[in-house]
């Protein structure tokens, strides 16, 4: 085998036959990927005495100490040398909800600052759906927002009949995405208090869950009235198209979601 | 790859990721090792995904870190390693005794000999790409090219006076 061509087709072919689950690559990367980005944020924003008790509580929620809702799932590839990674899931609640919005969002905006966390629905209810929402305070930016989630099932599904654009939404989008999900975007034009508002919204393939993520340029504080603290949202379509396709939404999120919600502070109950 | 609009993570890791599988595989020599690396990879390429989806050339990007990754986890585990191949079950079209001989010549280059091998004769990448992705010299590339082909050729040899 002198012939470098002659040993890339024998490379070619030494390899041929391997193969791997990229759904599982996906989701253990973004787990894992996860991790390590909010040990790192963790390490930027915190004293050592707080990075030391989010280790511990890490730890906590790795090692068993999940609630009864937490669970494994199906094992991950193999491991070598380190730790088999075997993530475990845990139901949906308003908690959760809001710690994976809290998650996502840092990703799409990681050096924007978020609180007021509040969130509702889940397994004490009736139904199964959830809402989480946030206030966003970009950085660098002026003014802030909120950025709200919810995660709907089949009979909300059902209840809606079909999927296309309606008459009260702006500059509406629908397409289907490769994987059979489909994708809505549109803006709620303001009703005369000042607010605008862009939605993204997806519905699994399987019509099962919906989930819709939005965001606003300013607070929602009930009966129509509006702390307006910005011309624009606080996150653009693009930014919620990717937090709305992110595939650990679900009725069933990573359990590390579940030390996350716990560990959000303050955090408003609405139910 | 250079995308014209935001590159969304799930679309890259199915764009790539099988590649990016055979590519470890040959690194490493076996397919849990390899699961692990491109597991690594992927991960660290999600938490920097900001940085990595901006780039010029996102995949050459990840594949940077996965070399780089791999010649790292080499460094602590060669001391005890012993590669272990399974390559009989796979069928394909080669030569299974050449296929073993290519594997076993494989296993027998240091890390950084075998890196710059798949890298540049796997994955096609020009000398300076490869100097580039392992943070090389071209020299120095050059020169484990050759040496790396020397010993394969060797082991190769050496198989066939066996059979």
């Amino acid at each position: 085998m002198t012939d470098t061509h002659e040993l890339h087709y024998q490379l070619d072919l030494l390899s041929s036959e391997v193969t791997t689950d990229l759904v599982a690559l996906d989701r253990v990367a973004r787990t894992r990927g996860g991790r390590i980005r909010r040990q790192r944020q963790g390490v930027a924003v915190l004293g050592g005495a707080a990075v030391a008790a989010i280790a511990v509580l890490g730890v906590t929620a790795i090692g068993g100490g999940a609630p009864d809702t937490s669970r494994t799932a199906a094992s991950s590839p193999e491991q070598t040398d380190e730790p088999v990674e075997r993530p475990s899931v845990a139901t949906i609640d308003g908690r959760t909800t809001a710690a994976l919005l809290d998650e996502m969002v840092g990703e799409v905006a990681p050096a924007g600052a978020t609180s007021d966390h509040a969130g509702q629905g889940g397994d004490r209810g009736a139904h199964r759906d959830t809402y989480a929402e946030l206030r966003l305070t970009p950085a660098g930016d002026q003014g802030f927002g909120y950025v709200g989630v919810n995660i709907q099932g089949r009979d909300v599904i059902e209840d809606l009949g079909g999927f296309g654009c309606l008459g009260y939404m702006g500059d509406c989008t629908s397409r289907t995405l490769p994987n059979g999900d489909r994708l809505r975007t549109y803006y709620e034009p303001s009703d005369g208090a000042g607010d605008v508002e862009l939605v993204a919204e997806r519905w699994t393939g399987d019509d099962t869950v919906r989930i819709i993520v939005s965001a606003g340029n300013g607070l929602d504080l009930g009966g129509n009235e509006w702390e307006i603290a910005r011309p624009t949202p606080v996150l653009d379509l693009g930014e919620l198209v990717e937090i709305v396709r992110d595939p650990r939404w679900g009725f069933e999120v990573p359990g590390e979601y579940v030390a996350a919600g716990r560990r959000l502070d303050p955090y408003t109950d609405l139910d | 790859m250079a995308p014209a609009e935001p590159l969304d993570f799930t679309e890259f890791v199915h764009a790539t990721g099988d590649r990016m599988m055979r590519t470890a595989y040959l690194l490493c020599g076996e397919q849990h090792a390899a699961e692990d690396l491109v597991q690594s990879t992927y991960a660290t390429a999600y938490a920097k995904w900001r940085l990595v989806r901006r780039a010029d050339h996102p995949t050459a990007y990840l594949l940077t870190m996965l070399t780089r990754t791999y010649l790292s986890q080499r460094r602590r585990r060669q001391s005890t390693e012993v590669v272990v191949e399974d390559v009989g079950d796979r069928p394909t079209e080669s030569d299974p005794s050449t296929r073993a001989a290519l594997m076993e010549g494989l296993g027998r280059l240091s890390p950084a000999d075998r890196a710059v091998l798949v890298l540049r004769h796997w994955e096609d990448r020009s000398v300076a790409e490869t100097a580039a992705l392992l943070g090389i010299t071209e020299s120095a590339c050059k020169t484990r090219n050759s040496r790396a082909l020397e010993r394969l050729r060797a082991a190769l040899t050496e198989s066939k006076d066996l059979t």
